[in-house]
């Protein structure tokens, strides 16, 4: 059964670009654009890139376990963004559903998390 | 307008100011809502007709204006940018360059702006004023007087202005409580300047591909150092195209770096309660570092030893100037963190995270 390819943003700063990216290698992206950002005091990074819902599942699992802060993912609009927060602590997963609805997740597994963003599929 | 970009280009602009508002409304405790962010900072609503909603309309007609006395005087490489803001309270700027269209697109904080139009005010407030004569001529300028009372007022106004900074984060565009300076030609000649180097500098990373060097794992201070030295030189092209002396370039970039660093230190006194703080190593090398080198390179590059002479000259006035500023508000820091219990703004969390590890375990990040 061939599934969905939702279309993701990723952004992040003060983490290993490297990791991130053997991450994302190993998911195998149907696509991938990375956009590094070079600032005046700070750098940060925006990683454009296109999963099935399997492999969103687990690149979320996998960010909330190397990043040093939790992740916003925020479906509310076509593309879902996966951002760094540090308001939030590490291995803490905040989800907002298509419909708004909000979910905090502490070090979440595949069965945690793929409900909440099975309705993207 | 949006319909002359790319949509590669929109598609970057709008994910970038749709991050950015949701971690500042994370920050401000209005949770991930970015449009209400944006409400709180723009006193308005996002506009979802347009294809930038996030966009603050004031920030880009200065950085065009900004941009279009730059291409006056300086030649142009590569493609002309495109110009974004961001809304957070830090003094930053970003470019990243849309990899399908190359197009490089320059983010301006909203912090950047205020910051460092309120420091140059502070200057006006507490610096001799200069003559249209000083503007103009080194010879004039040689001549600013040795010694200098600034007005009473001053302190106060620079100790009051850090100090709400460091604890509320940046005031709204606009909304700054410092008063104007009697001087006030001198505070906008300075942030003019101080905008120039900073596009400069973020333009020097597309020209020079530091982005790419950074990949392959070029030294990312030594890039920074590099960007600075040609933000000098693009500078004092510009300098020179207006018919301004010379060293007002290497001062300008000598307050603007002097400003990071008194911001750094005074969010360090309300996080840790005293200055004890190490810079990491890590992708920028601290602003007092790179002041040093920038007042090195100023002074070998000047085109003449009355030039290397004057711009020494105020780079000491600074020095003179700020650290005796500096001392009162150092002082006001540590009272207000002991005795009332004022620590830095949440909004500086990741600013200090990022760049300092505290001597002293009693340091609580915001």
């Amino acid at each position: 059964m061939t599934q969905t390819h939702l279309a993701t943003r990723i952004s992040f700063d003060d983490e290993d670009v490297n990791k991130v990216e053997k991450v994302l290698a190993e998911l195998q992206p149907a696509a991938k654009t990375t956009i590094p950002g070079e600032g005046l005091v700070v750098s940060t990074t925006i990683i454009l890139a296109v999963f099935t819902l399997t492999a969103l599942v687990n690149l979320v699992i996998r960010l909330s376990r190397i990043w040093k802060c939790g992740i916003i993912v925020d479906c509310r609009e076509k593309e879902i963004t996966t951002q760094k927060n540090c308001d939030l602590p590490r291995g803490q997963v905040l989800v907002i559903t298509r419909d708004g609805e909000k979910v905090t997740l502490d070090n979440p597994s595949e069965v945690d998390l793929k409900p909440f963003l099975e309705k993207l599929g | 307008m949006a319909s002359e970009w790319p949509a590669p280009v929109s598609e970057v602009i709008r994910a970038k100011q749709q991050i950015a508002y949701t971690e500042l409304a994370m920050k401000m405790g209005y949770g991930p809502e970015p449009s209400i962010a944006f409400e709180a900072v723009n006193l308005r609503k996002p506009d979802w007709q347009s294809a930038f909603p996030y966009e603050n309309s004031q920030l880009i007609r200065i950085l065009t204006a900004v941009y279009s006395i730059r291409k006056t005087h300086v030649a142009q490489r590569g493609r002309d940018p495109t110009f974004a803001s961001l809304p957070s309270g830090q003094p930053n700027a970003l470019v990243m360059i849309e990899p399908r269209t190359e197009t490089p697109i320059i983010f301006f904080e909203r912090g950047l702006f205020q910051y460092f139009y309120d420091f140059a005010r502070l200057v006006a407030w507490g610096f001799p004023p200069l003559t249209e004569a000083q503007v103009h001529s080194t010879k004039a300028l040689a001549k600013l007087p040795n010694r200098y009372t600034r007005p009473f007022e001053s302190t106060g106004y620079f100790a009051g202005l850090l100090h709400a900074y460091a604890a509320s984060g940046a005031p709204l565009l606009g909304q700054s409580p410092l008063p104007n300076p009697p001087d006030e030609n001198l505070a906008i000649l300075l942030v003019n300047y101080i905008e120039q180097f900073v596009l400069a500098h973020e333009f020097a990373h597309v020209t020079e591909q530091h982005a790419l060097l950074a990949k392959h794992g070029h030294d990312r201070e030594s890039l920074e150092f590099e960007a600075d030295r040609i933000g000098l030189e693009t500078l004092s092209a510009v300098v020179a195209g207006e018919g301004h002396c010379w060293p007002l370039g290497p001062w300008a970039i000598d307050i603007a770096l002097s400003a990071l660093h008194v911001l750094d230190r005074s969010i360090i006194i309300l996080t840790a309660g005293d200055t004890q703080a190490q810079w990491r190593e890590g992708t920028h090398p601290q602003p007092v570092i790179r002041r040093a080198k920038l007042r090195e390179r100023a002074i070998n590059a000047a085109s003449s030893p009355l030039d290397s002479s004057v711009a020494k000259t105020l780079f000491s006035m600074d020095d003179a100037i700020l650290d005796s500023l500096v001392e009162f508000l150092n002082f006001a820091l540590m009272v207000s963190y002991h005795q009332r219990g004022t620590r830095a703004s949440p909004l500086w969390r990741e600013h200090v995270q990022h760049h300092f590890s505290f001597l002293l375990p009693k340091a609580v990040i915001p």
